[in-house]
């Protein structure tokens, strides 16, 4: 746990390293975990820092095959990831969690793309 | 998103409703509310019905497995390749001392995995791909040849398109599965390729609800206004603002699809992520967009979504451009459920195509539990007994069709008992 937490970034991507220990998250079920733990000035922050830059990252990796991916590129993928339910927090439902709901999803499985 | 109707309608001038034969006549829930119903349900309903488990992508290769708890019939099935490469089913039992075979940690939840052979945790007995004894311990100590002819117990099943349908039945299938799903839709599907969506999710959650509620929550398209107000930003309106484009009934299979709704980037997150709650909006297998006849019969350009009821509790769901869903409504109790979802997705050519995957499912996730939580509150009000019919809109025409069914087939059902118990005395 804290070797991946430890894990930084991609060069050009440096910046956002102070927030990979806390949403460095692998898998769905972690990274949605993850939002429901979070208050949502927690999730603004982490929100504003990846926004502008997922472009960007998308070109970078995208430029290499899932099996090129160094760890330091599987840790930032991730972190995209993760930033998907946190944003629907911020932009849609302004709560970590949906409206008028208590329970939530087993994620039994899914594909590890990387 | 404006106050107008975001499609015209393709409602026949008498509607739906009266289209299919059917009356406005008010709806009673009591098959929802009724611990006694629910046991005529199990053995009317589930026992003779086929019950997908699977498709055989989950097991590509020899010793490749899963189990499949169906708690409605009390039954634990084990899906397995044998070594001549053919899909067997057992029950997943040691035909021993009756323990469950194949389990790990919490023998009431399911597993998967690859072995040479299954091992039973009681006594160590080992059987092969095949079901027979593959290591018999305390060898000298069974009578006569009771032990080497231990072997695990077959579960008839059929495969239809790469999916696994099972029968419980005792004494065998009433019907087979072509007979079941019908002449239309057992054949309705060749040929379609549905082995390319390889990328399997499966999600799982129970709900204190009776297992026809999120049927009947799937079984309309124009509650998306409301319960998903957010995120598809809609108002309140009178106007029908997602209603369903075309309604079919084919036997005791249904059907019903919906016009794409257009690619509406409400937020900054769906057109950064190209996520969104219908699905990603990237480029697919161009053959996976053909639908076949079944599913697009009046063959619209711009289907958003076709999906199909199969009787009882399964859905088979298109999405463009070609992504596909199951859900199954397992029943547990009257009141309660558990619903699951597999999503079958082609694989991501890139980064971009991932994250366009992974963020339409986490906002697909989070719409289901805009329904999904509705649920609870449908069962409890409909248990206060303030009202005892209901009535239905021409958009809830499947609505009606599937509690009338429910109500026939136990109706039958009952009628055949008590001839059967008359009969006997």
């Amino acid at each position: 746990m804290s070797e991946r937490n430890g894990a930084v970034l991609p060069e050009q991507f440096s910046e956002l390293n102070p927030f990979v220990a806390r949403w460095n998250n692998r898998g769905m079920q972690n990274q949605y975990a993850a939002r429901v733990s979070s208050t949502m000035d927690e999730m603004q922050e982490f929100y504003d820092a990846i926004k502008p830059h997922i472009p960007e990252i998308k070109q970078y990796l995208d430029s290499k095959d899932f099996a090129e991916y160094s760890e330091a590129d599987r840790t930032l993928g991730s972190l995209v990831f993760a930033w998907v339910p946190v944003a629907e927090s911020v932009e849609v439902f302004k709560q970590p969690k949906v409206p008028d709901s208590k329970m939530y999803w087993d994620i039994v499985d899914e594909p590890q793309c990387f | 998103m404006s106050d107008q109707p975001i499609f015209k309608s393709g409602r026949p001038d008498e509607g739906w409703t009266a289209m299919y034969g059917l009356t406005d006549e008010l709806v009673s829930y009591e098959d929802m509310i009724s611990p006694e119903f629910f046991e005529l349900e199990r053995e009317a309903i589930f026992r003779p019905a086929w019950h997908y488990v699977g498709r055989v992508d989950r097991v590509p290769k020899p010793g490749m497995y899963f189990t499949k708890e169906i708690e409605v019939l009390k039954a634990s099935i084990l899906v397995a390749r044998d070594d001549a490469q053919d899909v067997r089913v057992y029950h997943n039992v040691c035909p021993h001392r009756g323990n469950k075979l194949m389990w790990e940690a919490d023998a009431s939840k399911e597993v998967s995995g690859r072995c040479k052979t299954f091992h039973c945790k009681f006594h160590g007995i080992q059987y092969d791909t095949g079901g027979k004894v593959a290591l018999l311990t305390e060898k000298e100590a069974w009578l006569g040849n009771q032990g080497k002819e231990l072997a695990l117990a077959e579960v008839p099943f059929e495969v239809w398109n790469g999916f696994i349908f099972v029968n419980l039945n005792p004494g065998g299938p009433k019907e087979s599965l072509r007979e079941f799903l019908g002449e239309k839709y057992y054949s309705g599907f060749d040929g379609y390729p549905f082995e390319t969506c390889s990328e399997r999710y499966f999600f799982r959650a129970n709900a204190k609800a009776n297992w026809k509620t999120m049927i009947d929550g799937f079984s309309e398209t124009y509650h998306a206004a409301t319960t998903h107000a957010l995120p598809f930003a809609t108002q309140p309106s009178e106007n029908l603002l997602m209603g369903a484009e075309h309604f079919g009934i084919e036997g005791r299979q249904r059907m019903m699809i919906y016009q794409d709704w257009g690619e509406i980037i409400n937020f900054d997150y769906e057109g950064l992520t190209r996520g969104f709650g219908t699905g990603p909006r990237i480029e697919f297998p161009k053959e996976l967009k053909n639908l076949p006849l079944i599913s697009n019969p009046t063959q619209i350009d711009n289907w958003g979504s076709v999906s199909h009821k199969i009787w009882p509790q399964m859905f088979l769901q298109h999405y463009n451009p070609g992504w596909y869903l199951t859900y199954m409504m397992w029943p547990l109790a009257y009141n309660e459920m558990r619903f699951e979802v597999e999503i079958f997705m082609p694989e991501p050519r890139n980064f971009s195509d991932a994250l366009a995957q992974k963020a339409s499912l986490f906002m697909f996730l989070d719409a289901a539990l805009q329904d999904f939580s509705l649920l609870e509150a449908t069962q409890m009000g409909l248990e206060t007994r303030a009202f005892n019919q209901y009535p239905l809109t021409d958009q809830e025409i499947l609505v009606r069709a599937f509690h009338k069914e429910v109500y026939q087939v136990v109706e039958d059902y009952k009628r055949e008992r008590g001839a059967e118990i008359i009969g006997r005395s």
